[in-house]
């Protein structure tokens, strides 16, 4: 298993939203996690990557069967973990190519014989890939970046990074179709037996081009129905109601 | 005597006269008002002493668009009140006001560090007390119309908005009538938790005249003020305008218009105090400086040390006309802790040329053009205050540069 | 945590001294006598004394300013005002003392020298011990030697210029240091010439209780460029030192001096400078000043725009650690039309450390086409830090156009965040945050400054959490 959440409790200053989170993953596995605005998936996302502003006031997560609640943005991101952001903060003075330069050194594991030459053509090729132009490597990080080249910086990150777990949180949202393309190729390109992926959405048209292995339904900070690729297309059809009906039954 | 104003008075004793030679002094032309003297003259002019009580007159309806209007002439206030204001409560300076009044008056004397603002606390010549009770929201704006008759006048006004309260307050003084007036007046303003006021304090002065007004205004939890006042015309004019936000979620939207005409030194300072967290400050200060003309702003945001969360804005645009307008512009900020959003931003420049060329390319005279754009630049600064009263400003702004 | 940091100095790295072996140096304090004295060691005409003593006199007069960084802890009688390290002044570094040798090898003065410098000066205490300057200046007619040099050689273009710029009554400090200079560089550059490789002084204090007060005077003539780069250390010690330096800028038509200060003072020295330029027409002066180090500095290079089309431009990088106070900033004064200025500034107060802006914009009457545009970023790295701005901006013309802005800012938890779930550990994403704020002035550093500045920033920010 790589990831295990176990009745997940987490607060925000006083307010709390994850009330009781189960969800478990297995390595190679796809899992969508849909939900009406509010119901606490962003929230997870942050908890999952370590956000200082969350207090985890029960529960256990796992990865790798590692208890992780105590460990570090850092190095979770060491283990295997890796968040795109919904909104990617600005860096001023930090530029792409100095950033991604260190994260890379810090996260492969060749750290010793980390060659630059060959690191600038592998970010080059993966920026002709994401659409980006090859300036944006000079540029400061997501300074002045559209909201679609913000993304397609996380899901880059992503392909250079190659992580055990990549949570996108909500990165369809606001996207142009092509843009959408782009994103979801770059998770199919790393999908496979080495890979999982936790896809945060609340449109059904990302799932299009990333079949899911699973779908969860988060509602009021907990996971109220869990399904296959099927449940996309009722959600689609009936909308949010029903299941609020029949959970609350 | 009142309890008040003997503690004024001993705070008076302490302090010294302002010279030249202190920082917040030096760009005063002090010797064209000189203070001192007048405080000298004063025991003169007042003869029968100060403290002699006004009477408060109740005669009849405001006019329309006013909820309650006082005026002072004759050494009478005369109000004139519509039904929503029957529970507004106003008492004469030296008559017995409630002691939640006495409260915030001892706050602003034991705050004292200039002298002629302490002169004005403990000498005054006339002055008024409003308040507006817990819970009264008061849809039409309340003018206060302070005619100034001596030549040495000294009025102070204190403004207390209940709890829960809402008020949009006009406040003119009119000294027209009295030429070579030296005026140094005082407002004390008190917004209780979630109090929400609006505060215009306008000025009519003849030109040969030496203005000192200085405003202090407190805010409990929850409450805010937006605050305007227009400055045109005399000869010295100084305004101390400090907002201190004294409680978690107060909010301060401070503005300020004004007009340095040829001949005249005008100057303003003003304080955006963050004394808790969660407090809010915004400022825009735009002033227009005809040739001849100088105007000083000496903008200041302090935030204390545990006022985190804290957003303050300060803002200072002078508009120059003519070669011989002379604008000073100081935004200064104290930082008190790391948990703080503040900026703030000046700009002095001279009309846009581009735009009175547009204009009169389509027709519209110089004289006409030059007026709209003025217009113009005022506008962000008046279109928060009642309406009833934004023709007024807008029209002694024009004046002021005719 | 990770420790991808891997800094092997946690201190102050020039903290180190020797003992005294001045050849000679004046009792305590200040009086006629000493300055007097200081003349007579310096074998000076009569007319410099009697320069000296005038202010001297002015010293004696003048307040200590009521405004700025707090001075009540100077005792001007504990100070010693001159120390005298050797006999004469070396043109090898072989012919220095050993202890001397030393202090420089260790702040990497010779190394710098053969990289990257057209000339060098070094002073230690109160004189220059070493000079020299690339042959192919000096037969340009390129001066760069000591003043005192200067007032014995070329003495009327000292007597042309000295004490112009910044008059000798102008402020406390500066009459101070009319009265006890020492030191210091003065350089000439004739008309036309273009000094493309930068000439550098290095000043070191090795006394305890002593006041430094170098003097500088550089006269840029029509239509040339010269870049200055001075730094600035000294040892750690109990009692407090003084510097209190005089620079005299004069770029004379169409010529371009820029003057770079990267100031790493220990935390027990009193920094209080007078920098001031004059731009004649289409003159441009460019003030780089980087205060890092030192207890409390005072300093706000200034520029006087004299000629039409002038440019003047201060970059200023303030770091306030612990105990210190950086009160620092420029000051333009525009005096013709079509002139320009820019101020930028940068400060970041760590560890309680205060940071204050403060700047003059003057704009005389009947002038036309000016522009103004000043930024001060400040940065707060904790709670405990302080940051102040205090900007004075005076206008008296009509056609100008002038902008301020000023933000106030800490290190975001988002920005920590998202560093860190990209691996990097919270100082190294706090330190990678700062250089961002500081990069786009320390982009306009030459190279080996802009490395220098970064790792004394990062020396700074060492085992910090933002």
């Amino acid at each position: 298993m790589l990831l295990q959440i176990e009745d997940l409790h987490a607060r925000i200053e006083t307010k709390e939203i994850l009330r009781g989170v189960n969800l478990r993953i297995q390595l190679g596995e796809i899992h969508a996690l849909m939900g009406p605005n509010g119901s606490g998936k962003s929230t997870l996302a942050n908890v999952l990557m370590g956000h200082p502003s969350y207090t985890v006031t029960s529960g256990r997560i796992l990865f790798d069967g590692k208890d992780i609640l105590e460990t570090d943005p850092e190095d979770r991101a060491a283990l295997g973990m890796f968040l795109a952001f919904q909104y990617p903060v600005e860096v001023p003075g930090v530029t792409v190519g100095k950033f991604l330069k260190r994260s890379t050194e810090i996260l492969r594991a060749e750290k010793g014989s980390f060659n630059v030459t060959r690191f600038i053509e592998e970010v080059r090729s993966l920026m002709d890939t994401m659409g980006m132009d090859r300036s944006f490597i000079n540029r400061y990080l997501n300074e002045g970046f559209s909201g679609g080249e913000k993304k397609r910086m996380e899901i880059l990150q992503m392909l250079l990074f190659r992580p055990k777990l990549a949570i996108l949180d909500e990165t369809d949202s606001g996207l142009d179709i092509d843009a959408l393309r782009i994103v979801a190729q770059g998770v199919n390109r790393l999908r496979g037996d080495r890979f999982s992926s936790l896809i945060i959405t609340h449109y059904q048209r990302i799932l299009e081009y990333l079949k899911p292995d699973k779908v969860h339904i988060m509602m009021d900070g907990r996971i109220v129905l869990s399904g296959g690729a099927e449940l996309v297309g009722e959600l689609e059809t009936r909308g949010y109601d029903w299941i609020r009906e029949e959970v609350q039954v | 005597m009142n309890k008040v104003w003997i503690e004024a008075q001993e705070v008076f004793n302490k302090l010294l006269w302002p010279e030249e030679s202190w920082e917040s002094w030096r760009r005063t032309p002090l010797g064209k008002v000189r203070p001192e003297q007048k405080f000298q003259q004063f025991f003169s002019v007042h003869k029968e002493g100060f403290g002699k009580s006004s009477r408060i007159t109740e005669n009849g309806k405001a006019r329309e668009g006013w909820a309650l209007e006082v005026h002072r002439t004759a050494n009478t206030w005369v109000c004139y009140r519509s039904e929503e204001t029957q529970q507004v409560e106003l008492y004469d300076w030296f008559s017995n006001y409630p002691p939640e009044v006495s409260r915030v008056l001892m706050k602003r004397i034991q705050g004292l560090s200039d002298r002629i603002q302490a002169w004005n606390l403990s000498y005054p010549t006339h002055g008024l007390i409003l308040k507006i009770p817990d819970h009264l929201r008061i849809s039409s704006p309340l003018l206060l119309q302070v005619e100034e008759e001596d030549v040495i006048s000294l009025p102070h006004l204190v403004i207390l908005l209940g709890k829960d309260s809402e008020a949009q307050i006009v406040v003119r003084f009119d000294a027209r009538k009295t030429p070579g007036i030296f005026f140094n007046g005082g407002i004390t303003y008190q917004g209780e938790e979630n109090a929400q006021g609006t505060l215009v304090v306008d000025r009519l002065v003849p030109s040969e005249s030496g203005f000192f007004l200085s405003f202090e205004g407190y805010l409990q939890r929850d409450a805010s003020l937006q605050s305007l006042e227009v400055h045109a015309g005399g000869q010295v004019s100084k305004s101390n305008w400090k907002l201190e936000l004294e409680k978690e979620g107060s909010r301060g939207d401070l503005r300020g218009a004004y007009v340095a005409t040829p001949g005249s030194h005008l100057e303003m300072e003003l304080t955006q105090s963050h004394r808790s967290g969660h407090s809010q400050s915004n400022s825009l200060y735009k002033g227009v400086i005809a040739s001849g003309g100088k105007s000083v702003f000496q903008g200041l945001i302090v935030v204390g040390e545990g006022a985190t969360k804290t957003d303050a804005y300060l803002a200072n645009r002078n508009l120059l006309l003519g070669s011989g307008a002379r604008a000073d512009s100081i935004p200064r900020l104290v930082i008190g802790n790391n948990d703080v959003r503040c900026t703030h931003g000046s700009t002095t420049g001279k009309l846009n040329e581009l735009q009175l060329f547009y204009l009169r390319s389509r027709g519209i005279p110089y004289g006409e053009a030059r007026r709209i754009l003025i217009e113009g630049f005022f506008e962000e600064v008046i279109s928060k205050i009642p309406q009833i009263y934004q023709e007024d400003v807008v029209h002694r702004i024009a004046e002021s540069l005719l | 945590m990770s420790e991808a940091l891997t800094l092997d100095i946690g201190e102050y790295k020039y903290g180190f001294a020797f003992p005294d072996r001045s050849v000679f140096k004046t009792r305590r304090g200040l009086d006629e006598e000493i300055v007097r004295t200081i003349s007579q060691l310096k074998n000076e005409p009569e007319w410099m004394l009697q320069y000296r003593l005038k202010g001297l006199h002015a010293f004696q007069r003048k307040r200590m300013p009521n405004w700025g960084a707090d001075l009540s802890d100077i005792n001007f009688d504990e100070i010693y005002y001159y120390a005298k390290p050797t006999e004469g002044r070396k043109e090898r570094w072989e012919e220095l003392p050993e202890e001397i040798r030393a202090t420089y090898d260790r702040i990497g003065i010779p190394e710098a020298e053969r990289k990257f410098l057209a000339g060098v000066g070094a002073q230690y205490d109160s004189e220059i011990v070493y000079h020299n300057i690339r042959t192919d200046l000096e037969r340009k007619g390129v001066i760069f030697c000591a003043p005192e040099d200067a007032v014995r050689d070329y003495p009327e273009l000292v007597r042309k210029y000295f004490g112009t710029v910044v008059p000798f009554n102008d402020n406390k400090f500066a009459a101070l240091n009319t009265a006890v200079w020492s030191g210091g560089s003065f350089i000439y550059v004739p008309p036309g010439v273009q000094v493309e490789i930068p000439l550098q002084a290095y000043f070191r204090i090795n006394l305890e209780s002593f006041g430094q007060f170098e003097r500088t005077l550089i006269i840029a003539d029509e239509g040339s460029f010269v870049h200055y780069i001075e730094g600035c250390t000294a040892p750690i010690y109990s009692r407090n030192s003084l510097h209190s330096a005089v620079v005299e800028i004069l770029a004379l038509k169409g010529a371009r001096v820029r003057y770079t200060t990267i100031q790493n003072w220990s935390n027990n020295v009193y920094n209080l400078v007078t920098k001031r330029a004059v731009a004649y027409e289409e003159a441009v002066v460019e003030w780089v000043d980087g205060n890092i180090g030192s207890k409390r500095t005072m300093k706000y290079p200034a520029v006087y725009l004299m000629g039409p089309k002038a440019h003047g431009e201060v970059l200023s990088i303030a770091f306030a650690g612990k105990g210190q106070e950086q009160d620092t900033g420029g000051k333009i004064v525009h005096t013709a039309s079509d002139t320009s200025s820019i101020i930028t500034s940068k400060s970041i107060s760590k560890d309680g450390g205060i940071a204050s802006y403060r700047g003059l914009i003057k704009v005389y009457p009947n002038l036309t086409g000016i522009k103004s545009h000043v930024v001060c970023d400040a940065l707060l790295l904790d709670p405990q830090s302080k940051t102040n701005t205090y900007p004075y901006i005076e206008i008296e013309s009509e056609d100008v156009s002038m902008e301020h802005e000023a933000r106030v800012s800490r290190i975001s938890e988002e920005q920590l965040f998202y560093l860190r779930s990209r691996g990097l550990s919270e100082s190294e994403a706090s330190l990678m945050i700062v250089n961002g704020f500081l990069d786009p002035l320390v982009k306009q550093l030459p190279l080996e400054y802009a490395v220098e500045l970064n790792r004394l920033i990062e020396l700074e920010m060492e085992g910090s959490v933002g």
